[in-house]
């Protein structure tokens, strides 16, 4: 109403007609232009500050794979920038000449191949070579070929060669996880490595493994000192944290190096602690010994008939290192009886043994983060006869590692802890524990390992670790070969820990077919070859995770008299 | 009146695009900083990554082993050589008792004036 009012007020002043339009265009205008102002005043100020960098993101490129570091940050896995060399065919002037030159540059480059690779006008794009380093590359640059080019690409490096090569696994040419904890962290850990990463600065956190190196390479180097010395096929070992499940050591000998994926190919460098399953033979024996104690079916004063071999339908049980007499319950453990030990598991009873090993987790695959994880051999039908070989550790087979995990339920006070190979803390390994025997048990368990290294079959290894206190039960399994035991192939292992009045470590060592030696007065049992080898390891170790040593009286006396001798 | 609104918006509209286009290159200017800024972080980053990589090399325990037999005499520390800090007396060579005939003159005054100086 008021224009309408006003206008007529102009019309009667007599001004241009146009005027009063263009007043509304410019109105009309300046409105538009307000609205377009504010929105620029509301986005670029006041959303600008508010979301931060928050739309940047979706622009990054992939983030980079995490580092692997061991449990102290030595790097043991890291990506390099590389540059790879590449040519399109069809821009190439001279083939001969650029095959000379980069020849002439890189020797080993097969001169016949990258003819025809260069000659083949179809294609627009040819590898010439991967993942040379920056020097060859300055070179191969200055030599200025037409048609030829570089691409920056990622090299996964392993600083540290062999070094837990079968932890760390390896990844192909395309920096994708292959086996190992490479594989998981692409795999079943990708919500870990999720959590590695910085999206913002487009960075990722290093991933800490369990492992120690020091650790893993005084094992290492122990393991393949055994090797040669008792001309062994292969050897393993392992460190476990008794009151965690974290692995600090694991060598499996052949191994190979990750840098070279090539020599992983080789079927002998498998890793023999959770790709394979073994009969472990009497490092099971304690199991058994935990289960009878356990269930109440015998105490530490129960007594054993082994004056005749036990008859289980057809087959008859023998003693190693046969008594002939009725053996205590300590008796039957440090001379490894196996009809003292069978007779155990039958005052349990079958279904209660077969129940006691499935909480054992032995019927069913262990799979911590590696993904090479082998199923355990479990007889179809559980008979007698299977409880009784059972019993001290025959007729199933196991990964080493689900051996040496159960182990640490025995001595740390009954809790079964999963392994890991990730870094883990002692309150979240509690949480993931499950009560696997009593608190008690685990007592008389740790009082008879320690008992066989003071005086049974694991003295070598207490010697040569004096002062460490450690404790273990020994294990010769003679070695199935086409469904028969075959008696002079033996898998030999020590499974001990330390310092046994509160296991801190539990380990395993395993020798594949030790051969018996002048030294060892022709024995090629456990107790020659793989605790002498345990009682060395322990002995560089055990300093190492800060285990205390207290030497008795009679020690103390015998490393004066060493030292003198060295003086 | 109109004239001189229009010339004054002329100029200002001067000024604002010189400003404007000096602000636009002064920014340019800033952005390829930043650019260089970022690539040489980056690749002082991958340099650093390339260095861990050589010192993790060097410094990795089979090397260190074979480095310390060959021209170290240290050994493996052995059980028997660890001492708790309670038995350390017992262990440490016992301290020589004072020799008062070793400074002549009063002792105390000769420190003193050791301070002076």
């Amino acid at each position: 109403m008021t224009i309408q009012k006003s206008n007529k007020a102009h019309w009667s002043k007599g001004r241009l007609k146009g005027q009063n339009r263009l007043r509304l265009v410019v109105l009309g205008f300046s409105l538009c232009f307000a609205v377009i102002s504010a929105r620029l005043v509301e986005l670029s100020l006041v959303r600008g500050f508010m979301d931060g960098q928050k739309g940047r993101v979706t622009q990054q490129a992939r983030l980079p794979r995490p580092d692997i570091v061991d449990r102290n940050g030595m790097l043991l896995a890291t990506d390099l920038k590389v540059q790879s060399m590449f040519a399109n065919p069809r821009k190439i002037i001279d083939v001969d000449e650029a095959v000379e030159l980069i020849t002439a540059v890189l020797p080993r480059l097969d001169s016949a191949k990258l003819r025809k690779k260069l000659s083949n006008k179809k294609r627009a794009f040819v590898w010439i070579k991967r993942e040379i380093s920056p020097t060859l590359k300055s070179e191969l640059y200055d030599l200025g070929i037409p048609g030829v080019g570089f691409r920056k690409e990622t090299l996964r490096v392993y600083p540290n060669g062999k070094l837990a090569a079968h932890v760390l696994g390896y990844v192909d040419v395309d920096s994708r996880g292959i086996a190992g904890i490479e594989k998981y962290l692409d795999d079943q850990g990708a919500i870990y490595t999720a959590s590695l990463a910085n999206p913002i600065k487009n960075t990722t956190f290093s991933a800490y493994l369990s492992i120690d190196g020091r650790v893993q390479h005084a094992m290492a180097d122990e393991l393949a000192k055994a090797v040669e010395y008792f001309k062994a096929k292969a050897a393993a070992g392992v460190v476990m944290n008794a009151n965690t499940g974290e692995i600090v050591a694991m060598v499996s000998l052949p191994d190979y190096n990750p840098n070279d994926p090539l020599s992983a190919q080789n079927a002998k460098s498998i890793n023999r602690l959770t790709t394979g399953v073994y009969e472990l033979g009497s490092v099971i024996k304690p199991v058994t010994f935990a289960m009878a104690l356990d269930s109440g079916a015998m105490t530490m004063d129960s007594t054993f008939d082994a004056r005749q071999p036990l008859a289980v339908g057809k087959a008859r049980i023998h003693d190693f290192h046969a008594q002939k007499r009725v053996l205590t319950v300590p008796e039957v453990f440090t001379y490894s009886s196996n009809i003292g030990t069978a007779r155990m598991a039958l005052a349990v009873g079958i279904e209660e043994h077969k129940a006691f090993l499935r909480k054992a987790g032995f019927f069913s695959k262990l799979r911590a983060e590696l993904p090479e994880a082998a199923r355990p051999i479990i007889p179809k039908r559980w008979g007698k006869l299977t409880t009784v070989t059972a019993a001290f550790g025959h007729g199933f087979a196991i990964q080493p590692l689900q051996g040496i995990s159960v182990t640490a339920a025995l001595v740390n006070g009954g809790k079964l802890i999963p392994p890991t190979f990730l870094k883990r803390g002692r309150e979240a390994s509690l949480g993931l524990a499950t009560q696997f025997i009593k608190p008690e048990t685990s007592k008389d368990i740790r009082y008879l390992f320690r008992l066989n290294a003071v005086k049974g079959t694991a003295r070598k290894a207490d010697k040569l670790a004096a002062g460490y206190r450690i404790g273990g039960k020994t294990g010769t399994a003679e070695k199935v070969i086409k469904g028969r035991y075959i008696e002079d192939k033996r898998l030999n292992s020590f499974v001990g820990a330390f310092p046994m009045e509160d296991p801190k470590y539990v380990i395993l060592v395993m020798l594949d077919e030790p051969q018996p030696l002048k030294e060892t007065f022709g024995y090629a049992t456990s107790g020659w070859n793989a605790v002498p080898t345990a009682g060395k390891v322990i002995a560089r170790i055990a300093p190492l995770l800060g285990v205390m040593p207290q030497l008795s009286q009679a020690e103390k006396v015998s490393a004066e008299k060493k030292k003198k001798q060295v003086n | 009146m109109l004239k001189f609104v229009n010339s004054l918006l002329v100029l200002s509209l001067l000024v604002a695009a010189f400003i404007v286009y000096s602000l636009e290159y002064s920014i340019k200017q800033d952005e390829r900083l930043i650019a260089k800024a970022k690539r040489d972080a980056r690749e002082t980053r991958e340099t650093i990554k390339l260095l861990d990589a050589e010192w993790s090399m060097l410094t990795r325990p089979d090397r260190l082993q074979r480095l310390a037999k060959q021209y170290l005499k240290l050994e493996p520390v052995r059980a028997d050589q660890f001492v708790k800090p309670e038995a350390l007396a017992s262990v440490l060579p016992p301290r020589p008792a004072p020799d008062p005939t070793a400074i002549k003159g009063d002792p105390i005054a000769k420190m003193l004036e050791g301070l002076n100086q």
